[in-house]
């Protein structure tokens, strides 16, 4: 053996149920929007000078706005925000610096910048004071155009920008947010995963069925213990084109290699699904090879892709080989009964024959001879033909019961009166000149092979009348212990009515009780007032040439009630018999009721 | 005289022939069967072969066919009469040892024209070979082409 051992490492694959975490979701972009427009608040309590400003300052994204007071400046921040506010220091009433601590004061313009505008002669206190109230910056009256245009712009780009940065960041929040939510979710997948994993790997660990999983490459995912153990191998990493002869598959005949892309893990991987494929395993670890049925299945994720194949297999060597017993013992039985059935043939033909001869060549030495024959002569003659009679009827007795064990059983519902009423006509010739007093009771109808019931009725109702011959006048009763017939004498027929501590009922009881006789099985009896019998030996009654009479008293070959007891076994039913010496005899077999015979009791 | 025989009796089994011939002599028919040991001979008989190359002309008026025989056996000559032209109208019975259910189906299937077990009992023996060769060779009129008879007339065979 050539197989590399690697230890074995169980990887399983991401479930298939578990969602994977999309790393590269489309999230909202940064989206750059045009600068918004910028403000400017100009207060100056001169028009002039607002108007000269407004003009220089006017531009697009601009919105000027102008204040001719500090209360009308205040009025406007209650409105609105400003990127850069440019406050006249000297006004009447609410001076600048008033205004501009006013601004400061509310925590919406408190980083508004302001540009103070003064005249020229501004002390420096004045200046200070402006700084520390918040301004960004000074302009001294009059203006240099350009100045004022170049600090105003830059106050509206670092507004602008400003606001840019502002947008940026929460954009950025957002997707910051979105991003630890993700990964939140992500980890709940983890969790979730190894949690089923553990579950799987359990799983795959305890089944007794061998899994093994290749992704798309062939490359072995999973091999569970199971695998290991029936395959008698661990995984190794050969090509899928060496599979076959690598594990020694061969096909059922045992001798041809395994197709190597037939292989059920290879089609599977393939997309291909097999089921129930039979293989066989062997190579010198296991001499004996051992049978596998194989299923195998692509694998898909939940999106339909294919990721690889699996295959699950079971070892059904057992199975197989019980199959091939089963297929053994079958072929010989079929032997034995073509044996039987030719055994029966050459009985049938061949053992008849000297019979025939026999009793033939008898009758005639004694028309031939007739005058040189004393007594004692004709009395052995008449012996041989007898004796030759005799066996020629134990032979058709026997061809009977072997071809009642034989044929095939053919069920239909079958009415029993009918059967009883054609035997009794059967047996004229027999009872014949005989007292016999019948009691018929109604019998069911029940589903069963109407030739051989009839049989069973021959033989029983036969009986009853060769038994009941010393009796100057019989009594022969038939009758079912479901449908209890009315009037019966209980002199010598003891009646069928359950009376408590009946004797004739404990057979009845007795079967039922070791659950021979179901409760609705139907029972039929046939009984006599004749000779009886010694229950001592009502076990042999139904047992091949057993006999509980001498041929002398009563003829016969002792196969009828053989014959009996096979026709009512073949049909699910159980016989048993009754008796007392110089009394009478009862025989009872029951028979499964007709609805459901041949539901439960399939064959024969 | 030349000798024409009526009734073919194909059967091995020297003690049945002669108990059928026992048989069939209460209606004096003893003279008129021939008898074949074996399948092929009755063949031989009835396609004119072998040492009944020589006879007359013109078929049995019945074959009493057994059907174990030695060679070639019953079921197989009642195939081949059956199945040819000129045999196929011959009154087939066989007379056999055999009640098996087989045997009867297959004689049936191929057109037997009667099928008769040989009781063991004597004289139950002689009643139906009585009556078989009574049937067949004096009451039945048998199809055309068939031998004529050698012997007395009919009405006085049956007395």
């Amino acid at each position: 053996m050539t197989q590399p051992s690697h230890p074995i490492t169980l990887t399983i694959l991401r479930p298939v149920s578990v969602a994977p975490v999309e790393p590269d979701r489309p999230t909202s972009p940064v989206v750059i929007t045009p600068p918004i427009t910028a403000n400017i608040l100009l207060v100056d309590d001169d028009p002039g000078s607002l108007m000269a400003m407004e003009t220089l300052l006017a531009g697009p994204g601009r919105t000027i706005v102008t204040a001719e007071s500090g209360q009308d400046a205040l009025r406007h921040l209650l409105q609105q925000d400003f990127a850069v506010i440019l406050l006249d220091v000297r006004m009447p009433r609410l001076g600048g610096v008033e205004t501009a601590a006013l601004i400061r004061g509310r925590a919406r313009s408190l980083h508004t910048p302001i540009i103070f505008l003064s005249a020229a002669d501004t002390m420096d206190a004045d200046v200070f004071r402006g700084y520390s109230v918040g301004a960004v910056d000074y302009l001294f009256k009059p203006f240099i155009p350009e100045i004022l245009k170049a600090k105003v712009t830059v106050f509206v780009d670092l507004f602008q920008i400003g606001d840019r940065v502002r947008q940026q960041s929460e954009q950025l929040g957002a997707i910051n947010q979105k991003l630890d939510q993700d990964i939140t979710a992500r980890k709940r997948a983890e969790e979730e995963l190894s949690k089923q994993t553990a579950v799987l790997k359990s799983v795959l660990a305890s089944i007794g069925e061998g899994v093994v999983v290749a992704d798309m490459a062939g490359k072995f995912v999973i091999w569970n213990p199971a695998a290991e153990r029936i395959v008698g191998l661990v995984p190794a990493g050969v090509p899928q084109e060496q599979w076959s002869e690598d594990y020694s598959v061969f096909l059922p005949d045992q001798v041809t290699p395994y197709p190597a892309d037939q292989i059920p893990l290879a089609k599977a991987i393939r997309g291909e699904s097999v089921d129930g494929d039979v293989q066989f395993l062997r190579r010198p670890g296991i001499p004996k090879g051992i049978w596998l049925s194989v299923t195998g299945r692509p694998l898909r994720d939940e999106s339909g892709i294919q990721r690889g194949g699996v295959v699950i297999f079971s070892d059904i060597t057992e199975r197989k080989r019980a199959e091939e017993e089963i297929k053994k013992s079958n072929t010989q039985l079929e032997a034995a009964n073509k044996e039987l059935e030719s055994f029966s043939y050459s009985v049938s033909h061949d053992l008849r024959a000297p019979l025939r001869h026999m009793n033939g060549f008898a009758d005639l030495l004694q028309k031939h001879a007739a005058s040189a024959l004393d007594d004692k002569g004709h009395r052995y003659l008449q012996t041989i033909s007898e004796s030759a009679k005799h066996m020629g009827r134990l032979i058709d007795d026997l061809l009977l019961f072997s071809r009642m064990g034989r044929v095939e059983l053919r069920r239909t519902p079958v009415n029993l009166n009918e059967i009883v009423s054609d035997v009794l006509r059967e047996l004229r010739q027999e009872t014949e000149g005989r007292r016999i007093e019948w009691k018929l009771g109604t019998l069911p109808e029940v589903r069963g092979d109407p030739a051989m019931l009839r049989q069973v009725f021959v033989n029983l109702i036969a009986n009853a009348v060769k038994y009941t011959r010393p009796r100057e006048e019989a009594r022969i009763e038939v009758g079912t212990l479901t449908h209890l017939p009315s009037a019966v004498s209980r002199e010598d027929v003891p009646s069928p009515h359950p009376a408590p501590g009946d004797p004739l009922l404990r057979p009845l009881q007795r079967v039922m009780g070791e659950e021979k006789v179901r409760g609705d099985d139907v029972v039929v009896f046939v009984r006599d007032n004749g000779v009886g019998f010694d229950m001592q030996y009502a076990h042999k009654l139904f047992g091949v040439f057993q006999r509980l009479h001498s041929a002398r008293e009563f003829e016969g070959t002792g196969i009828g009630l053989a014959n009996v007891q096979r026709i009512i076994g073949r049909h699910g039913g159980r016989v048993w018999a009754e008796g007392k010496v110089n009394e009478g005899a009862a025989f009872f077999f029951s028979l499964p009721k007709l609805a459901e015979t041949g539901k439960t009791r399939g064959g024969d | 005289m030349a000798e024409i025989k009526r009734i073919l009796l194909a059967e091995d089994n020297l003690k049945d022939v002669e108990l059928t011939l026992v048989a069939l002599d209460e209606y004096h028919l003893a003279n008129e069967v021939v008898v074949a040991n074996d399948g092929s001979e009755a063949l031989d008989y009835l396609y004119k072969r072998g040492r009944f190359a020589m006879r007359p002309v013109g078929n049995p008026v019945v074959v009493l066919l057994d059907l174990k025989m030695p060679k070639v056996d019953g079921l197989e000559v009642l195939r081949t009469i059956k199945g040819d032209h000129d045999l196929k109208a011959i009154p087939v019975v066989i007379l056999t040892s055999s009640r098996e259910e087989q045997d009867l189906v297959k004689s049936y299937n191929l057109g037997v024209n009667a099928y008769v077990v040989k009781p063991v009992e004597f004289k139950a023996f002689v009643d139906a070979v009585k009556q078989l060769g009574g049937f067949w060779a004096l009451l039945n009129e048998p199809p055309p082409g068939t031998l004529g008879r050698t012997k007395e007339p009919r009405r006085s065979a049956v007395a």
